[in-house]
């Protein structure tokens, strides 16, 4: 019940790509919410578990890789607005 | 000094390698020789563990009993690095250190803490059995080829976070029980930055060939250890381990305190045959370990054993020992986590007891603190060897105390067993542990448990107010057992594992001389003896001044023994006690020295040149 699953495209912008600041402020993020969250390269097809830091840097993501959100659970929308702004704004860097 | 050495050994290793020739070179380096003795064979690196490729060779399968230990171990280090990096985190951010380095620390964090980190360490001990370090290892080298794969420069800087992190649990994980020293498979010299005195009780003599360290002195307790382990060993070694790999060929020579990195030819046919000579001369000197330790005048001395618990008493006596003079409880102590139980060291004292067939055994209670720690106790002092030491801490675990006495007691109606107490500076302190044993004989009369009513007690005479009132000490106790060791380092104010002061570390300074000659006269006015336990009793140029002094006992590493009691069948006891009388004159000590030298030189010759190394100094 009120499960959702909402997948939408990024691209990493900042200059340095998802180095160990940026996963590791994508993975707390990611952690506050219930909803799993799935991280795919869309480059290497490779994916990651957002909430873990270890499987976001072997993302290996600079900049310019395209990344394909997937989100699943109860507050999977607000995961999705909120991860999706931190990639936009490029993890504030 | 090195005269002995071939004429092309003889240079500095300042100049070395510069530019690095095909054929590796040969340089020497300098330092404090320790533990005589030559080593030979190829170096291995001792130090901060670091993570490194395992060849599939190298994967040693555990039990099955094994697997759930490794797994405890691997999240004990986990929660122990998570401490440690909190605890950096909340430095860095009183020092006002700027953001990025927090940031970094916290990502360092997350990464300690992710699961998927976890489960593929864990996933890997279990599927294959195989220890937690390994595991670890594996697992992070399988993560820096997928970083090194990665053509964004960035990115593949992130391995570095990964390493460093990865090096943090390692160290976390190995600092806490099992060592890679523990896992050596061949023979090795081991060159190792610094090796506390746990990791050096933890040395296998078989798999050990020698050890060069880049701390330490000639008294710290790795040192003392490697004498009694009878493994060759130089400290002092600047330099050396950054430029030793491992494999590299290696020579230690513990005699003149040199180590020779990548020898020629012509060095190891050197030192092969000076290891022959070395083992010629030593069969020769054993000859003599049944012979009384009596000088040419007919003054007789006990010569006792210095151990730890990890030589057998065959041994001790083949050596020469009659007795042990100083057993140190401290190794029952150092690598566990808890208090031996009652039982245990009852079972130990009586076994030892027994075995010595009716010699004495002297256990010396514990002496925990210092340079020595116990897991069980973790003070951070910013003096240590003035601090919480040996009987500071009984007051603190007084059934530390307690349940050794009563072991002890028990133990000395199997055996002769004695007992003494170490780091007692005061009447008051004394009273009360001779109080405590009191307390302890009433317990175990009450329990009907068989004890020796007459268990004889001495005092360590090694701070120099002990030796101040040791007419009034001697008056309570039975024995005296002088630690030179700590008395020349209290006395003199040298923190005896200081490198840079350890020319200022004297046995010979007229201060201590004086107050061993006090202590002795004390006892003797009191009819107690006064043995000496340090390792000034294992130099031989000092056996004159101490022989001199009237001391009535030497303990030393069984490794002495038989050199020592050579060096007293040799000598007068009234050319010892001209030579310590010179040496309590003003301004007649240095000459002093010199005729104790000039003594052996007639007496021992072959001694001189091979054995005692300080000699020439």
């Amino acid at each position: 019940m009120g499960q959702t699953s909402c997948t939408e495209h990024f691209v990493i912008n900042n200059e340095k790509g998802l180095h160990a600041r940026p996963a590791a402020l994508f993975v707390q993020t990611a952690s506050e919410f219930s909803s799993s969250v799935d991280v795919m390269n869309e480059d290497t097809k490779t994916s990651a578990d957002g909430k873990s830091v270890m499987s976001m840097l072997m993302l290996a993501a600079p900049q310019g890789t395209r990344l394909r959100l997937t989100i699943t659970g109860d507050d999977a929308e607000k995961a999705m607005e909120t991860l999706g702004s931190l990639i936009n704004r490029g993890f504030d860097e | 000094m090195s005269k002995s050495v071939p004429e092309k050994n003889a240079r500095s290793s300042g100049s070395a390698g510069s530019r690095r020739p095909p054929q590796k070179k040969e340089v020497l380096f300098h330092g404090i020789p320790v533990s005589p003795g030559i080593a030979m064979g190829p170096a291995r690196r001792f130090g901060q563990s670091e993570i490194h490729a395992i060849k599939p060779s190298e994967l040693k399968r555990i039990p099955d009993s094994q697997v759930e230990q490794e797994v405890e171990l691997f999240y004990s280090a986990i929660s122990k690095t998570e401490k440690e990096l909190a605890s950096l985190t909340d430095k860095m951010n009183k020092g006002g250190v700027d953001e990025n380095t927090t940031d970094i620390l916290e990502a360092h964090l997350l990464i300690v803490q992710d699961k998927v980190l976890h489960n593929d360490v864990i996933g890997r001990i279990r599927k294959n059995h195989i220890s937690a370090e390994q595991a670890l290892n594996l697992t992070i080298r399988h993560y820096l080829d997928v970083f090194s794969s990665m053509k964004d420069p960035y990115l593949k800087e992130r391995a570095d976070d990964v390493k460093d992190v990865a090096n943090r649990i390692l160290n976390n994980m190995t600092g806490m029980s099992r060592s890679t020293l523990e896992s050596l498979t061949d023979p090795v010299v081991l060159v190792a930055k610094d090796l506390t005195p746990s990791d050096t009780a933890l040395l296998d003599r078989k798999k050990v060939l020698g050890f060069s360290i880049e701390n330490g002195s000639r008294t710290c307790h790795s040192a003392i250890l490697a004498r009694s382990m009878k493994i060759p060993a130089v400290v002092g070694m600047q330099r050396l381990y950054d430029k030793v790999q491992d494999g590299d060929s290696i020579i230690i020579d513990g005699y003149l305190g040199m180590v020779i990195l990548h020898p020629e030819e012509e060095t190891r046919d050197f030192y092969r045959e000076k290891m022959a000579r070395e083992k010629e001369l030593y069969f020769d000197l054993l000859k003599e370990s049944r012979l009384a330790a009596e000088t040419l005048d007919g003054y007789r001395l006990k010569i006792a054993a210095n151990v730890d618990g990890l030589q057998d008493a065959g041994e001790l006596f083949s050596l020469g020992a009659e007795g042990i003079g100083l057993y140190r409880t401290e190794y029952l102590y150092m690598n566990s986590a808890m208090m031996p139980s009652e039982e245990v060291q009852f079972g130990v004292y009586r076994k030892l007891a027994e075995s010595m067939k009716g010699e004495d055994v002297v256990i010396r209670t514990q002496d925990i603190g210092g340079d020595k720690n116990a897991l069980f106790t973790s003070y951070h002092e910013a003096n240590p060897f003035l601090g919480m030491r040996a009987v500071r801490l009984y007051g603190e675990y007084p059934n530390i105390f307690k349940t050794q006495i009563r072991a002890a007691l028990r133990a000395a109606a199997f055996g002769c067993i004695r007992v003494m107490f170490p780091m007692v500076t005061c009447m008051s302190e004394l009273n009360h542990l001779l109080e405590l044993v009191e307390t302890c004989k009433n317990e175990l009369r009450k329990e009907k448990i068989p004890f020796d009513e007459h268990l004889k007690l001495g005092v360590m005479i090694e701070i120099p107010s002990a030796a101040l009132i040791a007419d009034e000490m001697a008056k309570k106790v039975d024995f005296f057992s002088i630690g030179t060791n700590d008395l020349i380092q209290y006395t003199l104010a040298v923190d005896r594992t200081n490198e840079r002061i350890s020319s200022l570390y004297d046995p010979a300074h007229r201060a201590v001389l004086r107050l061993i000659a006090m202590t002795v006269e004390a006892a003797h006015e009191n009819g107690i003896p006064v043995a000496v336990c340090g390792e000034m009793a294992a130099a031989p140029e000092f056996v004159p001044f101490l022989i001199g002094l009237g001391v009535d006992e030497l303990s030393m590493s069984p490794v002495s023994i038989a050199a020592i009691r050579k060096v007293i069948r040799r000598i007068r006891r009234s050319d010892a006690e001209a030579i310590a009388r010179k040496a309590l004159k003003e301004g007649q000590t240095a000459d002093a020295m010199r005729e104790a030298r000039k003594l052996l030189e007639r007496a021992v010759p072959d001694l001189v040149n091979v054995i005692s190394h300080k000699i020439e100094q």
